[in-house]
């Protein structure tokens, strides 16, 4: 009976990481009966086929050339408009930059309760219980709304990816754009510039390679890429280092920052300041190079390695570049 | 016209203790809410950009460390707004809103309302669209660079999920300012902290402000808070010790099968 609504995410006309995530919390935590893929702008037959292949019993399309240019000002009209008049019971929002500002504003606009960010969620009829991590990550907060219509904001990694079902056929619900336009539009796109990396690479990796101050400078964090690019693993970094310049704020995590957890994370030249860990602490194994046998990043490594991280990573890149041969 | 920047005191999280479920704070450090730190440091750049002075707004029930830091910063005046019993982001919002539009709107006319990505104990990012919702004004979220500001207009850069993007608005107009990418938040002078320490902020009482005819019905369904606890602890790991080469590979063998995954 529970009808989800999946808003869905595209990066060059693909659907993002988390899409698969957010289906397998409809399909397996909800347990929902009706399960609709919102796609707001580009009608692609490819498209479709993956939304089915999740498990989409329906998809709702709205299509014109002016969506092809995201604006969020617009897409929330047309969210709020479409939602208004099609009542479902649960809106789905993956966390992206896209997601979290987004969702707290339909929120608001639908009279609908927000409760932020979360990772973790039980449902049971009309009620919702979110974790989440406020207070900088250094608490975790138990919440549960009551509501008839739910706006949930899902953490990355949440849940596991949907397997992918063979069926790729299903209903396609085109919406003309005349129906839902948006009138009176406060703000204009004057124009988008696409960088060359999603900024979603971060929170989705299985694998961090993070460095901090220990790093000595931007030459030193060339070791950082040396070793992520041998493993395959996103870049992230402290704010000091951010700040100090030395790759750009995309990488940072921590407060402020992201909040990352990883299988693995491989902290470099990381003291452990709290304001850094509370972006890193939920990751499965961590591993930390420092010189200094005190650095509190060491009371929550699960190996930690004492010694000069400029001398240490070089040694581990290879080391693992030959482990990876084998 | 001038810009409005919203301000947060918050209790430094590192002075937190857990008791039953509750979050306690014994005499805790109060600290400027992170986030706003960018806002700050924004609405003072603007000033020395285009000229246009800056009044601060916070709400809660004690204020101190917002009032003076922002001053010492260079903000020209702050507003303390006392919200009695308000507390989620949603009624801080309308609460804001309600108090630009009966008490500030009324003397001079506004540019930007600069607010932070969101508050730490909350998390929500929610104020700046409430407050923009309420006076039916423009928002614009994950704001990393204000390009233009005259009296009837202004031109900002935002990123969203796949890159850059510039916006063109009215104002008044709420801008979320994206943490780390818009600006590096400066430091106070020895001046600035001296002018601080001799500021009064003017204060304003929530619940005497006439309510809104075009009020927005309350919120449907209900948010409750079950219990805080403290994250999930770590177990304590291995600190390896000896000959660098030796522990790498130790490591790299330990953690192989997860990139074999």
């Amino acid at each position: 009976m529970c009808k989800v609504w999946i808003w869905i995410e595209t990066h060059r006309g693909q659907t993002t990481t988390q899409t698969a995530e957010l289906f397998y919390c409809a399909k397996n935590a909800i347990g929902s009966a009706q399960i609709e893929a919102l796609l707001i702008g580009d009608p692609n037959p490819t498209l479709y086929k993956t939304l089915f292949s999740f498990g989409a019993d329906r998809i709702i399309n709205v299509h014109n050339p002016r969506l092809e240019q995201y604006h969020e000002e617009e897409m929330v009209e047309i969210l709020a408009q479409l939602a208004i008049e099609h009542r479902p019971d649960m809106i789905l929002f993956a966390s992206t930059i896209n997601g979290q500002s987004l969702a707290p504003w339909l929120a608001y606009k639908l009279n609908v309760p927000f409760a932020g960010e979360s990772h973790a969620f039980t449902f049971h009829k009309h009620f919702v219980t979110h974790e989440r991590f406020t207070w900088s990550g250094s608490v975790l907060e138990t919440t549960q709304v009551e509501a008839e219509q739910h706006i949930l904001l899902i953490k990355a990694k949440t849940y596991p990816a949907i397997e992918p079902r063979n069926e790729v056929s299903g209903d396609v619900i085109h919406i003309p754009y005349e129906k839902v336009i948006a009138r009176n539009l406060k703000t204009k796109v004057l124009d988008s510039n696409e960088t060359e990396t999603s900024s979603l690479s971060l929170e989705s990796a299985n694998i961090i390679v993070a460095g901090g101050r220990g790093m000595g400078g931007p030459e030193g964090f060339q070791l950082i890429y040396e070793l992520a690019d041998t493993i395959g693993a996103a870049v992230g970094a402290t704010r000091a280092v951010v700040d100090a310049g030395w790759i750009p704020y995309e990488h940072q995590i921590g407060q402020t920052g992201k909040t990352v957890s990883p299988d693995l994370y491989i902290a470099c030249g990381i003291s452990g300041a709290v304001q850094h860990l509370s972006g890193m602490q939920t990751s499965d194994v961590i591993v930390a190079i420092n010189n200094d046998p005190e650095a509190p990043i060491f009371q929550i490594a699960t190996y930690g390695i004492v010694g000069d991280v400029r001398h240490v990573l070089p040694l581990m890149t290879s080391a693992f570049r030959s482990a990876l041969k084998q | 016209m001038k810009n409005l920047v919203c301000v947060k005191e918050v209790p430094d999280p590192q002075d937190m203790v857990l008791e039953n479920g509750n979050i306690q704070f014994d005499d805790p450090l109060k600290i400027v809410n992170p986030y706003d730190e960018y806002a700050v440091e924004e609405a003072v750049s603007l000033r020395e950009r285009f000229g246009y002075s800056s009044l601060a707004i916070t709400a809660g029930e004690e204020n101190m460390q917002v009032v003076q830091t922002a001053v010492a910063l260079g903000i020209e005046a702050v507003m303390e707004v006392s919200t009695k019993g308000l507390s989620d982001a949603r009624s801080l919002g309308e609460v804001i809103a309600k108090v630009i539009k009966t008490v500030i709107l009324d003397e001079e006319s506004i540019g930007l309302i600069i607010v932070g990505r969101q508050s730490i104990d909350q998390a929500k990012g929610q104020v700046g669209c409430v407050i923009a919702e309420t006076l039916n004004i423009p928002y614009i979220s994950n704001v990393i660079e204000i390009v233009s500001l005259n009296k009837q207009s202004t031109r900002v850069k935002r990123k969203d999920n796949n890159g850059y993007q510039t916006i063109q608005t009215t104002v008044p107009c709420v801008v979320q300012v994206s943490g780390g990418e818009i600006n590096e938040p400066r430091l106070p002078t020895v001046k600035g902290l001296f002018k601080a320490k001799k500021y009064t902020p003017q204060k304003v009482e929530a619940s005497t402000l006439n309510e809104d005819a075009n009020k927005k019905s309350p919120v449907n369904g209900n948010v409750q808070h079950v219990k805080f606890e403290l994250p999930p602890e770590r177990q304590q790991g291995k600190l390896l010790k000896g000959e660098p080469q030796d522990l790498v590979n130790e490591v790299v063998k330990h953690v192989l099968p997860i990139l074999n995954k």
